[in-house]
């Protein structure tokens, strides 16, 4: 029979057709064919083999059918390429997800000497790509045969590459690069900070992206997967303000000029700006001490700007009542030191009185009577007496009194004999028109709003820190009045301070600067503004006083942010 | 039957081999059509990432100011220009001349954008028989 011989191999393992060959050898055996009694268990044994045979087949159909229909797993290629290990940065972003800082892939031109084939029109074939092409150099590069490797130009766009590429020029490759780029970085150099060849961060938001581990290290210039870095920054608000003070730095002749605006409940810097200012990414300009930035990278004797905290210290030392007067009729003398008022009223003077005339008579008076414990405890809750940690790095530390004595606790209340930066400060007198939660100035946007923490001080403080401030600017006697902006509650204080020169105070040098927070009734934001060495205004002042320079700048920074942050104006009542 | 069985055997495991192959080839193709679509991707994403940046560069307030200053007459907003839908006077008035332009409209035989039906009326004082508009006032 034609089937004995396949019947002997039914002996083998049922799972022989498994093993790939499409032979037809386990031949199915019929259930017919062997019709003999003592054939049966040999029938009933091919009977298993073919039923084993059928599943197995089924198994292997059903495979099939599932592999076709569901399609492979996912596919990866890696391509390696010869490079140093550089970083992949996520983009960073305003926080209206306008890009400031991106990678982008770049191509850089290479050459092997040796086998360029004719120097000449290799030159000529790039000059119609590249018209500022340095032929000598590439010449004598070119022409050095011992030589394997020349970069011939580094950061090529991907149109001009594409140009060289087509040119098909023998000896010559491309190498693609990342680049970090900072297309929305104008004068955001301190904040935003620069990296260096191999991408990694060095200062600022870019050394903090590192820090977090946000760099990936990549082998191939690929963009980086991650969400993008969101700063508070917003670069409406910050081009306005760095424009104002621009115009206020020619104005008023200024050395230098200085703005922040802060949130005051979460500290979330909006906008800070320090002129004159450098781009993001430009790390020479970060190394030049000329160019350092003034609100984040230097501490200043402030000035009057402190009587906000010595008012509140007063306040919360229950000093400050109805009918209740300090005494600015003389001069103090403590040893060296002789405390003066700007324009003295040689009388007693009302609390009230002492912020609008800004007497440091009043302000050292109220400061001494609550003690330098009080002080001392208050300033540090503001914030205001220990290095300030921020995302781009640590403020420079502030400067205070060794020992803090009595006539320190007195300059301290007028802000004289204690340097800070003036983010710091800002950050610090936040916490006075917020409600009393004290804040930390942050460069990342926040998205939760802090903590609530018992406050710094009482609701009776924070009314009449508001109140005055307020006055300050309303008052037609206050020293704030040009910084009135209608229908924004603009409340604030001036501050002038002489700059210390060796041996003493420079008669005409100053830093002046105005804090202001809006709207007063409920204060969302709080503007910071610096002028160093300002002169008076040509033809309008005949002094430099923060009241007439920083106050009137503020106002005009008010007028182009408010809209831009969403504040409608109100006028009611005084129609202010 | 054996034969019949053995047949139809053959059969199968033909069909398997052939399909199989076939699947091979396939997955080969697949592979490469991935690649290609991978690499296709990663130099989009490198184009996308170049474009946003030269549009943010070209967005940026230093250079987007000077020529609203210039060309269109803009300045920075000030406080006394904004105000609330509230304060405009003769809103009510807006209303109405907005209501007779709609019904101008669905008397022409425009479309409205409400996705109402025009009515009875409208649809024989315009002549026609009954067009159905769909939301976007397209017949």
């Amino acid at each position: 029979m034609r089937w004995s011989v396949h019947r002997e191999h039914t002996s083998q393992p049922p799972d022989m057709p498994r093993s790939g060959t499409p032979r037809f050898a386990p031949a199915p055996p019929a259930r017919k064919a062997p019709r003999t009694q003592p054939r049966r268990p040999r029938r009933r044994r091919a009977l298993l083999i073919t039923l084993g045979l059928m599943v197995g087949f089924a198994a292997i159909g059903g495979q099939l059918v599932r592999l076709g229909s569901q399609g492979g797993a996912a596919f990866t290629s890696a391509r390696v390429e010869p490079l140093g290990r550089m970083a992949a940065r996520p983009d960073i972003v305003d926080r209206k997800g306008r890009l400031i800082a991106t990678d982008i892939e770049m191509h850089s031109l290479f050459a092997d000497p040796s086998r360029v084939p004719d120097v000449d029109e290799a030159i000529e074939a790039l000059r119609k790509v590249l018209d500022d092409l340095d032929e000598k150099a590439l010449r004598k590069d070119l022409s050095d045969r011992s030589r394997r490797f020349v970069w011939v130009r580094r950061g090529l766009s991907p149109a001009k590459a594409q140009a060289i590429h087509e040119q098909g020029l023998p000896g010559f490759g491309f190498r693609s690069e990342l680049r970090r780029v900072y297309p929305g970085g104008a004068g955001l150099g301190a904040i935003v900070g620069y990296v260096d060849i191999d991408n990694r961060g060095r200062a600022g938001i870019e050394r903090f992206i590192d820090q977090q581990g946000a760099a990936d290290a990549v082998f191939a210039p690929e963009r980086s997967g991650r969400e993008p870095v969101r700063l508070a920054i917003d670069l409406s608000v910050q081009a306005a303000l760095a424009d104002e003070l621009q115009q206020a730095l020619s104005r008023y002749a200024a050395k230098a000029a200085a703005g922040v605006v802060l949130d005051v409940r979460t500290g979330e810097v909006l906008a800070s700006s320090s002129l004159p200012a450098y781009a993001a990414g430009d790390a020479a300009a970060a190394l030049d001490p000329a160019l350092t930035d003034r609100m984040l990278g230097g501490t200043y004797e402030l000035g009057s700007v402190f009587k906000v905290a010595t008012l509140a210290l007063a306040s919360e030392a229950g000093i400050i009542e109805p009918g209740r007067t300090f005494d600015a009729t003389q001069p103090i003398t403590v040893g060296r030191f002789r405390i003066d008022d700007y324009k003295p009223k040689r009388r007693s003077l009302s609390a009230e009185e002492v912020f609008l005339y800004s007497s440091n008579l009043g302000a050292a008076r109220m400061a001494e009577e609550a003690g330098d414990t009080l002080q001392r405890r208050l300033l540090t809750r503001l914030g205001l007496l220990e290095p300030m940690a921020t995302e781009v790095g640590t403020l420079p530390a502030p400067q205070l009194p060794k020992n803090w004595g009595r006539i320190h606790t007195m300059t301290v209340a007028y802000g004289h004999g204690i340097a800070l930066a003036p983010l710091q400060f800002a950050a610090g007198m936040a916490a006075l028109v917020n409600g009393g939660q004290s804040v930390k100035p942050h460069f990342l946007r926040q998205d939760k709003a802090p903590q609530a923490a018992s406050p710094v001080i009482g609701p009776t403080t924070d009314q009449l820190v508001r109140r005055l401030m307020r006055l300050n600017v309303a008052h037609p006697e206050g020293t704030g009045g040009r910084a009135a902006v209608a229908g924004y509650d603009v409340g604030g204080k001036t501050g002038t301070a002489d700059v210390p020169i060796a041996g003493g105070y420079s008669k005409d040098a100053a830093v002046t600067s105005f804090v202001a927070a809006f709207p007063m009734r409920a204060p969302r934001y709080l503007t910071y503004v610096v002028l160093f060495e300002p002169r008076p205004e040509a033809g309008v002042d005949r002094a430099a006083t923060a009241g007439l320079n920083a106050a009137p700048t503020t106002a005009r920074i008010i007028r182009r942010i408010a809209p831009m942050l969403g504040l409608a104006p109100q006028y009611d009542n005084d129609g202010s | 039957m054996s034969r019949w069985l053995s047949i139809i055997g053959v059969g199968v495991t033909m069909t398997t081999a052939l399909t199989l192959y076939a699947v091979k080839l396939d997955t080969r193709a697949l592979a490469l059509h991935v690649a290609s679509l991978e690499q296709q991707i990663e130099r989009t994403e490198a184009a996308i990432g170049l474009l946003t940046a030269e549009r943010a560069h070209l967005a940026r307030s230093s250079r987007i100011e000077p020529l609203a200053r210039q060309h269109l007459g803009l300045q920075p907003m000030q406080p006394e220009q904004l105000a609330s839908v509230a304060d405009v006077p003769w809103r009510e008035e807006v209303e109405r001349y907005r209501r007779q332009q709609a019904a101008r409209q669905l008397l022409s035989g425009r479309a409205v954008d409400s996705g109402e039906e025009p009515n009875a009326e409208v649809l024989a004082a315009r002549g026609r028989g009954a067009v159905r508009f769909d939301a976007d006032g397209n017949r």
